[in-house]
C-alpha cells in the first residue's frame, strides 16, 4: 500500500514538473532577452563569472507574511498561506530547498489528507500525511525549482485536510496542520558581476530589494573639508530616504579602502585618497561607478569634483534626481535649485492641511480590499507630524465608506476599527442592508492626544499610526445528523472605499520640549522642515570617522523618517563660534563635543550634568530601564569611571534662540559613539529616547527628563490659555467666580442706583 | 401569660379591623408579621418613637389608614430610608430627617454663615460707599472698574469656551453645583446675583459646546433635525437671558401718598368697556365702583357698552352710571375707549375689565404716584382673580399653587418696574388722559391694544409705574378651551406689535426698555421650540439619527448642569411665584395651538381676529376635553411608541447604544410626564356655582329670626352668599343647627371700619359646623354696602399668596409625577372600554412602582392631625378611581 502511493507521489511529481517546465522555458527566455539588452549597452565582459557558492539558510521566522510566532497556521477555512523571501539582483541561486517541519491533526483521515507546497504558483512537492505522522511533528525536505527563482518569491502552502467521511464541516476545529518555525529555507548563492552601469543606481549600492540593512562604505581623502562632509550628509540621508525602512550603515574610511562590502568615494581635483590619486581630473562634477580593485563584484561610486563646492552640487543634484544616469559615468553639467519646503510637507507625513484620503494612503493596489472565509484585516499606515496638538475636543473625522458582502443571518458579523492595536468600536455588518454602502462619521473624540499634557506614552494616536479594519464574519455550517447537505460557503469580499477620509485641519502644532522621543521617532523637530533647512550640525571633529558615521547615520534614519533628503542643511565646525552664532536661528544637531556657545548656560550645565552622572552611575544599578522624570538639580559629579563605551543623546533650549532646540549626540569615546551610530539605524535597534537625556549603552537605554520644559508650535494665544486650564477645573471655577463676583458688585451698584432713580421724582425727560 | 393574651388579643383586632377595611388576608398576614418583626427590632413601644407612632400617617402618607397592602412593609422601609438621609421642606418642623440634618448644621456652621457674613459685610459696605453718601465713583476708580470689567469678560469667555476632558468637565460640574448649593443656601441679593452669573456661563458654555461639538450635518434629515433642535435651543437661551435681565433686581415700589389737600387730586374717569357679559357680572363691578373711595366731584364712572343695550342703559340710569354706547363698533376694546375717550374729559381714566371688582382704596393706592410724578403717564396694579382659574379648578389645586398668571402679574411686572417698561394689561390701570391722547387713544392696529398702548407712550418718553397690590379681582377664564383662546389671541397680539412696532426699533426706547418688551414678545413663539422638545428624542429612538452628537455621557455632563442651574435659579428668582415643572407645563399645554397663530402673525401681521373669552359660565358636569387635548394625544403617543421602540431595541438589539437609548428615553418619560401633566388640565372639572366663592375669614353677628344672636365667623363669600363656620357649642349643636335650619330667615352684621353692616338673609344649607347662606339685597344700598364689606375690602386680596410655601425640588418632581400619572388615569377613565382594558395593566404596574417611591412631607398637612381630607386626597392621586 506504502509502496504505491510512494510510487503514486513519484509520478505525480514528474508530471508536475514535466508540465511546468515548458514555463520554465519560457522565463529563461525572457532571461535571454534581458541579457542581450544589457549586452547592448556595455562591454561583453561583464558577463557573469560564477566563481564560489555561499548557502543562506533562512529560518521561517525571518521571512515575510508568516504569524508573530514564526510558523504558519492551516485549517479548514484557512487552507492556503504563503510565505514570501526575495533574492538581490547581483546573487543567482544555484542550489535550493527546503526543510519542512510540520505537525497535522491526530484526527485527519491519513493519505487523503495532503500537504502541498507550491513555488510562485507551481507545484513542487504533494505530501500525503502518513497514518505514523499524525499528531507529530514531521519533517521532510522539498526541493525547490531553482529556475523558477526570481526576485520576489512566494512559497504556498495548501491544506487539504478530511477528518469524517460524512457530512464535513470546514469549520471543524480538528482540521489544522501547523507547520513548524523551525522550517529552513536553504539557497545556495553565487554573486554576479555586475556591470558599471548607472542607470540601476541606486542598485547595487543601497539594497531596496531585501529587507536587509545596506552597509555602504563613504571614503574620504585625509582631512575632508566641511563642503565634502555636507555634500556626504546629502549623499546618505538621500540614501535613507531610499533604502526607507530597511535602515542604512555607513562606516567612514579616511583615505582608505574598507575590507568588503561597496563604497562611495568623495574626492575633489586637489584633495583625494591615496588609491585614486592617479585618476583623472574633472572640470565638472562627475558621478562614476567602478569596480574596486582586487574585490570580486565589490563597487565603488566615485564622486569627483572640481572642488569641494562641485562635491556638494552633484550631490544635490543627485538627491533631486536631475542626474541622468546612463553608462557608468555621468556628468553634470547643469545644476537646477529647487524650491525650499514648506514647513511640515515631508513626503511620509499626512498632510494635514487637507482631507486625507484613504487612497493617498495605500502603498500598494489592493491594499483596501480582502477576501476570503475570514478576511484579512485591511489595514492602513498613517504618518503624522509628532507635534499635533489634540485637546479633548479635538475631532478627528473620519469619513469611512465601506462595502461588504451580506453576512449570514445567524450570529454577529462586524467591522472592527482598530488603532494602534486598540479597538476604537465595533460596526455591525448588518445581513439586511439592502444598499451595502454605509457612510459612518467617527469623531475620535475623548482622550486622543498625541500631545498630551502629562505623559507622552498614553496617547491614542502616535506619530505612525496603524489603522486596522478587520472584518469579522460570523460563520456557520450547521446540518442535522442524518441529515447531510454539502454546503459551499461561499469567500465574503469587503472593501473600503478610497474616498473614505480623515480629517485633521483645524488641528495646531504644539508641543512640549524637549523630547527625544520625538527626535527618535520623527527627527523633530529637525523634520519640520524636510529638506532640514532649519538645521544647523556642529561637528567638532572632521576627522574622527566615528562622529561622521553617527552623522550620516543619523541623517539616514531623518530621511528615511521624512522620505525627503536633506538637501538644505547647513554644517559648522565647532570651533567657529562666530559661525555657530550665525546660524543661532536654527536647530542645532552637535556630533561630539558641545561647543561652549552651545551650553554656557545653567540650563545646558543642568542637562549635561545629569548626563555625566548618570553615564557614570546608571548602568551600575540593577533599576529597570524604564522612563525617570527628575526636575532636580545633579549635584553629584562622580569624576571617573572606569567603564567606556556609553554614548548619550541630550536635548535641551538653544541658548540662542528660544524658540530652537538642540540636540547632542555625544560619547565618552570613540567606542561610545560607534556604539550610538549602530543603535540609531532605522528598525535596527529596540531602543527608545525620550525625555531629555537618553544614556546609551551596547543596546540598553536609559531616559531621563531634566532641565527646564520649553514649547514650540503655533498655538495661538488663546489656545495657549485653554492649554493652561486644561487639566485644572478648580482653577476654572475659581476664575469663574472671580468673574461673577466682578460682574455681581458691579451690578449690584449700578442696579441699586437705577431702583433709587425710579423711585425718586422723574424729571420730564422730554424737557431734557 | 396575660400580656402574651394581651398581645394576641390585639393582633386579633387589628387582623379584623384590616379585613373590615378590605385587606386581603395575604397583606393582612405579611403587615403583621412585619409589625411583629419591627417591636421585636426596635423598642418602638417607648416614648422616644411616640412622636412617629402618633404621626404615622403623616411621614408615611403613601399608607392608607386601616387597609394596608400586600408591598406596605417594603414602602415603610424606603419611605424610613428617605425620611432619614433626605431633607424635608426647610418648614418641616419634626426634624425627622436626622442624617441630613447633621449635614445642614455642619454646612450652615463651617459653610453658610461665614458666607452670608462676608457677603452681608460687603454688601453694606457696598451700601455705605456708594448709596448712603451718594458719591459717584471717582476717574480712576472707574478705569479700575473698567479693568475689572474687562477682565471679567475675559475670563468668563474662557470659562465658556474651555475645552475639558469628560471627567474634568463632571469636576468642573461639580464643583459648579456645590456652589450652587452654597449661593442657594445664602439666598441674599448678593448671591441671587452670583447666581444668575454662573447660570449664564453655564447655560453659555452648554450653547458653545453644541455649537462647536455636537452639530453634524452629514444627511440632510439629520441636519434638519439637529439646526431644528439647536434653533429652538437658542431661542430658550435668548428668553433665558432676557428674563434674567429682566428679573434681576424687581422693584418693590410701594403706595405713594397724596396730598392732604383734595383740591390737588385730579379728576378721573372711570371706563368699563363691556360687550357681551350678563348684567350679573357687570353690576358688582359698577357697585364697586360707586364705592370708590375719592371725592364725589372728582369721579366720573363711565360704561363702555359696545352692545348697546337697553336693560344696560336702564341699570345705569337706576344706580346713577353714565352709559356710553357707540353706533358703529369697530376696533373692538380700543375702539370702545376710544370713543369714550372724545366723549369725556377726566385728568385721570382707571380702565376696569366688566368682571373686575375694584376694591374701595384703588384710585387712592395708584393716583399717588401720578400726582407726585408727573411723568408717570400710567400705573398698572396686577390682575388678580377670585375665582379658579382652569389649573387650579381642573387639578383640584385647592389655592396650595401660586396662579398661572402671578408670575406675570405679581413678579415680572415688578421687574419690568424696574427697567421703566411695566406694561399696560387692559384693566385694573390708570392711564393719564394727556398722553393717552398725545399718541391718539389706545392702540387699535392689534389684537392686544393694551401692551401696544404702553409700548407708545414709553416711546414718548413718558414713564409707567407698577404697583404690586391687588386691588381689584376679577374672573379668571373658565375652561381650558377658553384659556387657550385667550392666550392665542395675546399671542398673535403681541407677534403683531412685534411685526408693526417692533420695541427693537424705531425712537424713543431705552435699551433695557427694548430688551423687556421683546422678551414680552417673543415669549409667545414658545410654542414651536416646546413642539421641538417634545419630539427631539424621537429621530434617535426611531431612525438612530444623532441630534445631538455627543456620548451620553457627555450631553449629561453638560445638559444636567445646564436645566439644574437655570431651574435652581429661576427658582431663587420666582420663589413663590411659580413652582417648578410649571413653566414648562403650562407652555406645553399652549404650545401646540400658538404655533400656528404666531407664526402666521409672524409672516403677515395683519391677519388677527379677535375672540372674546367667555366668562361667568359654568360647567354644569365633568368631562374631558378630547377636542383641546387631540395634539397631546398624538404626541404622548409618538412618545410613548419611541419609548416602546427604546425599550425593544435595548433588550432585542444586540448593537444597541445602551447608554444614549436610556438618556432619550429618560427625555421621552420627562415629556411623557409633561404631557400627562398637560392633559390632566383637560379633564373640565364641573362648577356648580356661578359665581364663585372667595375664601375670608371675618368675624360676623348671625340673628336668627326670634332675636336669638350668636358671633360667627364667615369662613367664604360670593357675590350672593356666604358661607359660615359654627362655632362648636358643646352639647349644643343640634340646637344651633335647628334655629339655622335651612329657609330659616337671618340677619348677619358684618363690622368693617368701624361701621356696622347689616344684611337679611335666608338659609340654604345648614351643616353640622357650617351654614350657607344667601343673602338679600334690596336696595342699591345694600347692595353698595354688600360689595363693600365683601369684594371691595381695601385689603381683600393682598394676603393671597402668603399662605403658599416655597416648593423644594424632591416636592416639585413627585408633584411633576403625580400629576402626570393623573393625566393618564384621567384619560383612561374617559376613554372607550376596549382601550381602557388595553391600556390598564400598564399603567396599573407603573403606578404599583410609583407607590413605592418614597413621599416627600406634606408640610402644609396639619401635624399631629388624626385623619385628614388631605391624606385621602394623596391617595386617590395614586389610586386613581
Amino acid at each position: 500500500m506504502r509502496k504505491l502511493s510512494s510510487a503514486l507521489t513519484c509520478l505525480f511529481c514528474l508530471m508536475s514538473v514535466l508540465s511546468f517546465s515548458v514555463k520554465a522555458e519560457d522565463t529563461v527566455k525572457a532571461e535571454a532577452t534581458l541579457v542581450a539588452s544589457e549586452v547592448d549597452s556595455t562591454p561583453p565582459l561583464s558577463r557573469a563569472e560564477n566563481i564560489t557558492t555561499t548557502y543562506i539558510h533562512y529560518p521561517f521566522e525571518k521571512l515575510e507574511w508568516v504569524d508573530p510566532s514564526g510558523s504558519l497556521a492551516l485549517s479548514g477555512i484557512t487552507p492556503r498561506r504563503s510565505v514570501r523571501f526575495t533574492v538581490k539582483r547581483n546573487e543567482i541561486v544555484t542550489k535550493s530547498y527546503m526543510e519542512l517541519f510540520y505537525t497535522p491533526s491526530p484526527s485527519l483521515i491519513p493519505v487523503r489528507s495532503q500537504l502541498n507546497v507550491y513555488l510562485n504558483g507551481i507545484m513542487q512537492k504533494t505530501i500525503p500525511i502518513h497514518k505514523e505522522d499524525l499528531g507529530k511533528k514531521v519533517s521532510t525536505k522539498v526541493a525547490l525549482d531553482t529556475h523558477i527563482i526570481r526576485d520576489e518569491n512566494l512559497i504556498e502552502f495548501e491544506f487539504i485536510g478530511h477528518y469524517t467521511d460524512y457530512c464535513e464541516n470546514p469549520v471543524d476545529t480538528t482540521l489544522w496542520l501547523n507547520i513548524s518555525a523551525q522550517t529552513t529555507l536553504h539557497l545556495g548563492k553565487q554573486l554576479l558581476h555586475l556591470a558599471n552601469d548607472l542607470s540601476s543606481f541606486p542598485l547595487p549600492f543601497i539594497n531596496t530589494s531585501t529587507g536587509d540593512k545596506t552597509v555602504l562604505s563613504l571614503i574620504f581623502p585625509q582631512e575632508p573639508d566641511l563642503e565634502t562632509i555636507k555634500a556626504a550628509s546629502i549623499f546618505s540621508s538621500y540614501g535613507g530616504t531610499i533604502s526607507s525602512w530597511r535602515g542604512v550603515d555607513y562606516p567612514v574610511f579616511l583615505d582608505k579602502l574598507p575590507s568588503e562590502g561597496n563604497a562611495v568615494v568623495f574626492m575633489t581635483n586637489s584633495n583625494r585618497p591615496v588609491f585614486l590619486k592617479d585618476y583623472p581630473k574633472t572640470d565638472t562634477p562627475v558621478i562614476e561607478m567602478a569596480d574596486i580593485p582586487g574585490t570580486q563584484s565589490d563597487k565603488m561610486l566615485i564622486i569627483n569634483a572640481p572642488d569641494s563646492q562641485g562635491l556638494v552640487v552633484a550631490c544635490r543634484a543627485l538627491a533631486q534626481g536631475n542626474v541622468l544616469f546612463n553608462g557608468p559615468l555621468s556628468r553634470i553639467l547643469e545644476f537646477k535649485e529647487i524650491e525650499k519646503r514648506k514647513p511640515y510637507d515631508a513626503p511620509n507625513w499626512a498632510d494635514t492641511s487637507k482631507k486625507i484620503t484613504f487612497g493617498s494612503l495605500t502603498n500598494f493596489e489592493g491594499q483596501l480590499s480582502s477576501q476570503g472565509f475570514a478576511p484579512a484585516p485591511i489595514e492602513l499606515e498613517l504618518n503624522l507630524p509628532p507635534d499635533l496638538y489634540f485637546v479633548n475636543g479635538s475631532r478627528i473625522a473620519m469619513d469611512l465608506i465601506y462595502k461588504y458582502t451580506k453576512p449570514s443571518k445567524l450570529g454577529l458579523s462586524q467591522m472592527r476599527l482598530i488603532i494602534n492595536e486598540k479597538l476604537i468600536r465595533s460596526y455591525p455588518l448588518n445581513p439586511d442592508e439592502e444598499t451595502d454602502e454605509i457612510s459612518e462619521y467617527i469623531p475620535l473624540l475623548g482622550n486622543l492626544n498625541i500631545f498630551n499634557r502629562t505623559n507622552v506614552d498614553t496617547s491614542f494616536l502616535r506619530a505612525q499610526n496603524q489603522f486596522r479594519f478587520d472584518f469579522k464574519y460570523s460563520l456557520m455550517f450547521t446540518s442535522k445528523m442524518n441529515e447531510c447537505n454539502t454546503i459551499v460557503p461561499i469567500p465574503n469580499r469587503v472593501e473600503i472605499d478610497p474616498n473614505s477620509s480623515f480629517d485633521f485641519t483645524n488641528i495646531y502644532h504644539f508641543t512640549k520640549m524637549p523630547n527625544l522621543n520625538t527626535f527618535w521617532q520623527s527627527g523633530y523637530p529637525f523634520s519640520i522642515y524636510a529638506d532640514l533647512q532649519r538645521t544647523a550640525i556642529v561637528l567638532s571633529e572632521l576627522n574622527e570617522t566615528s562622529e561622521l558615521n553617527t552623522l550620516f547615520n543619523t541623517l539616514a534614519r531623518i530621511g528615511s523618517q521624512l522620505g525627503y533628503p536633506a538637501l538644505n542643511l547647513e554644517i559648522i565646525d565647532a570651533r567657529h563660534e562666530e559661525a555657530i552664532k550665525a546660524a543661532g536661528d536654527k536647530d542645532f544637531l552637535v556630533i561630539g563635543r558641545i561647543p561652549d556657545v552651545l551650553s554656557n548656560n545653567e540650563n545646558a550645565a543642568i542637562v549635561l550634568n545629569k548626563t555625566e552622572q548618570s553615564i557614570k552611575t546608571s548602568f551600575n544599578d540593577s533599576m529597570p530601564n524604564r522612563f525617570t522624570e527628575e526636575k532636580a538639580v545633579a549635584v553629584q559629579n562622580i569624576k571617573q569611571s572606569n567603564y567606556t563605551g556609553i554614548g548619550a543623546i541630550v536635548s535641551y533650549r538653544s541658548p540662542l534662540s528660544d524658540e530652537r532646540t538642540l540636540v547632542a549626540i555625544i560619547s565618552d569615546s570613540s567606542e561610545g559613539m560607534s556604539n550610538i551610530s549602530q543603535n540609531i539605524i532605522v528598525n535596527h535597534s529596540s531602543i527608545i529616547a525620550a525625555g531629555s537625556v537618553t544614556v546609551i549603552d551596547h543596546n540598553r537605554a536609559k531616559n531621563y527628563d531634566v532641565g527646564d520644559s520649553y514649547y514650540i508650535g503655533d498655538l495661538p494665544w488663546y489656545q495657549r490659555m485653554y492649554y493652561m486650564l486644561l487639566e485644572s477645573p478648580f482653577l476654572l471655577m475659581f476664575l469663574c467666580l472671580f468673574s461673577a463676583l466682578i460682574f455681581c458688585v458691579l451690578m449690584y451698584r449700578t442696579l441699586r442706583r437705577i431702583q433709587r432713580a425710579r423711585l425718586r421724582l422723574q424729571a420730564l425727560r422730554k424737557e431734557q | 401569660m396575660n400580656s402574651i393574651l394581651k398581645f394576641f388579643a390585639s393582633i386579633k383586632d387589628r387582623y379584623i379591623i384590616w379585613r373590615i377595611h378590605g385587606s386581603s388576608v395575604v397583606a393582612c398576614l405579611v403587615n403583621l408579621l412585619f409589625l411583629c418583626l419591627a417591636y421585636l427590632f426596635i423598642p418602638l413601644e417607648t416614648s422616644s418613637f411616640n412622636k412617629i407612632r402618633n404621626n404615622f400617617y403623616y411621614y408615611y402618607p403613601q399608607i392608607k389608614k386601616d387597609n394596608p397592602r400586600v408591598f406596605d412593609p417594603l414602602r415603610i422601609i424606603i419611605q424610613t430610608l428617605f425620611l432619614l438621609f433626605i431633607r424635608q421642606s426647610p418648614l418641616d418642623k419634626t426634624n425627622i430627617s436626622v442624617f441630613s440634618a447633621a449635614v445642614i448644621r455642619l454646612f450652615n456652621k463651617y459653610a453658610k454663615q461665614p458666607f452670608v457674613r462676608l457677603t452681608e459685610k460687603y454688601t453694606d459696605a457696598i451700601y455705605d460707599k456708594t448709596v448712603k453718601k451718594n458719591v459717584f465713583i471717582s476717574r480712576r476708580r472707574r478705569n479700575l472698574t473698567r479693568v475689572l470689567l474687562f477682565a471679567s469678560f475675559v475670563t468668563s469667555a474662557l470659562a465658556v469656551t474651555q475645552p475639558f476632558d469628560l471627567t474634568y468637565q463632571f469636576i468642573f460640574v461639580i464643583l459648579m453645583w456645590l456652589i450652587a448649593l452654597l449661593l442657594r443656601a445664602v439666598n441674599n441679593r448678593v448671591s441671587l446675583m452670583l447666581m444668575i452669573f454662573i447660570s449664564i456661563i453655564i447655560a453659555t458654555r452648554y450653547i458653545y459646546w453644541r455649537l462647536s461639538q455636537t452639530i453634524i450635518l452629514i444627511t440632510p434629515f439629520t441636519a434638519f433635525c439637529s439646526i431644528t433642535l439647536f434653533v429652538a435651543e437658542i431661542y430658550t437661551y435668548i428668553i433665558l437671558l432676557l428674563s434674567y435681565f429682566q428679573v434681576s433686581w424687581v422693584l418693590d415700589r410701594k403706595p405713594y401718598p397724596l396730598p392732604k389737600d383734595l383740591k390737588l387730586w385730579p379728576t378721573v374717569d372711570i371706563f368699563i368697556p363691556t360687550y357681551n357679559e350678563s348684567l350679573d357680572v357687570v353690576s358688582p363691578c359698577l357697585l364697586a365702583c360707586l364705592d370708590l373711595d375719592w371725592p364725589k366731584d372728582k369721579l366720573k364712572i363711565y360704561l363702555l357698552d359696545d352692545g348697546s343695550r337697553s336693560e344696560f342703559e336702564e341699570y345705569c340710569q337706576k344706580i346713577g352710571i353714565n352709559y356710553i354706547k357707540r353706533n358703529e363698533h369697530k376696533h373692538a376694546k380700543a375702539g370702545n375707549i376710544n370713543n369714550a375717550l372724545k366723549i369725556t374729559q377726566g385728568e385721570l381714566i382707571a380702565i376696569f375689565d366688566c368682571d373686575h371688582i375694584p376694591t374701595r382704596a384703588f384710585l387712592q393706592m395708584t393716583c399717588g404716584w401720578m400726582v407726585h410724578d408727573k411723568n408717570i403717564a400710567l400705573v398698572q396694579t396686577p390682575h388678580h382673580f377670585y375665582s379658579e382659574d382652569p389649573f387650579e379648578k381642573n387639578l383640584k389645586l385647592n389655592g396650595r399653587l401660586p396662579a398661572e398668571n402671578a408670575l406675570f402679574h405679581d413678579f415680572i411686572q415688578k421687574g419690568n418696574d424696574t427697567w421703566n417698561a411695566t406694561m399696560f394689561c387692559g384693566s385694573c390701570a390708570v392711564i393719564r388722559r394727556a398722553p393717552l391722547e398725545e399718541i391718539g387713544g389706545i392702540a387699535v392696529e392689534t389684537v392686544t391694544e393694551d401692551a401696544h398702548t404702553s409700548l407708545r407712550l414709553n416711546r414718548r418718553g413718558y414713564s409707567s409705574a407698577f404697583i404690586s397690590m391687588p386691588l381689584a379681582a376679577g374672573l379668571a377664564t373658565e375652561s381650558l378651551a377658553d384659556h387657550i383662546n385667550q392666550r392665542i389671541r395675546w399671542a398673535r397680539g403681541m407677534i403683531q406689535i412685534f411685526r408693526i412696532d417692533n420695541p427693537l426699533l424705531g425712537k424713543g426706547l431705552t435699551i433695557p426698555q427694548r430688551l423687556c418688551f421683546t422678551n414680552a414678545m417673543i415669549h409667545f413663539l414658545h410654542g414651536l421650540p416646546r413642539i421641538i422638545f417634545l419630539l427631539a428624542p424621537l429621530p434617535y429612538l426611531f431612525c438612530n439619527v444623532y441630534v445631538i452628537f455627543a456620548s451620553g455621557l457627555a450631553i449629561l455632563s453638560f445638559v444636567l448642569p445646564y436645566m439644574f442651574y437655570s431651574t435652581l435659579t429661576n427658582q431663587m428668582i420666582q420663589y413663590n411665584k411659580r413652582f417648578y415643572f410649571w413653566g414648562v407645563v403650562y407652555e406645553t399645554i399652549l404650545s401646540w395651538y400658538i404655533t400656528l397663530p404666531t407664526l402666521i402673525a409672524l409672516l403677515s401681521p395683519e391677519h388677527g381676529k379677535f375672540n372674546v373669552t367667555a366668562k361667568g359660565a359654568s360647567n354644569t358636569s365633568t368631562y374631558f376635553d378630547w377636542t383641546v387635548s387631540k395634539p397631546y394625544i398624538l404626541l404622548i403617543v409618538l412618545n410613548m411608541s419611541g419609548f416602546l421602540f427604546g425599550l425593544y431595541n435595548i433588550i432585542f438589539n444586540p448593537y444597541a447604544e445602551i447608554s444614549t437609548i436610556l438618556i432619550n428615553l429618560g427625555w421621552v418619560s420627562y415629556n411623557l410626564l409633561i404631557l400627562g401633566a398637560a392633559s390632566a388640565v383637560a379633564l373640565e372639572a364641573k362648577q356648580v356655582r356661578a359665581s364663585p366663592r372667595v375664601n375670608c375669614n371675618m368675624e360676623a353677628m348671625l340673628e336668627a329670626g326670634n332675636g336669638y344672636s350668636i358671633m360667627v365667623n364667615i369662613i367664604d363669600f360670593s357675590k350672593e352668599g356666604l358661607g359660615i363656620a359654627l362655632p362648636t357649642l358643646h352639647e349644643k349643636n343640634q340646637l344651633l343647627s335647628e334655629v339655622f335650619h335651612e329657609g330659616s330667615k337671618i340677619h348677619i352684621t358684618i363690622r368693617k371700619e368701624d361701621l356696622n353692616y347689616r344684611f337679611a338673609g335666608i338659609v340654604r344649607f345648614s351643616g353640622r359646623n357650617k351654614l350657607g347662606i344667601k343673602v338679600i339685597l334690596k336696595d342699591l344700598k345694600s347692595n353698595i354696602e354688600y360689595i363693600r364689606c365683601t369684594f371691595a375690602t381695601a385689603d381683600r386680596w393682598s394676603h393671597s399668596y402668603d399662605n403658599i410655601t416655597p416648593d423644594s425640588l424632591i416636592h416639585g418632581i413627585h408633584t411633576l409625577i403625580v400629576l402626570g400619572l393623573r393625566g393618564y388615569l384621567k384619560m383612561l377613565d374617559n376613554t372607550p372600554h376596549i382601550i381602557r382594558e388595553f391600556l390598564w395593566i400598564t399603567l396599573k404596574i407603573m403606578i404599583f412602582f410609583f407607590s413605592m417611591l418614597p413621599q416627600p412631607l406634606d408640610v402644609t398637612r396639619p401635624f399631629r392631625k388624626k385623619k385628614s381630607e388631605h391624606n385621602e386626597k394623596q391617595n386617590l392621586t395614586v389610586n386613581g378611581s
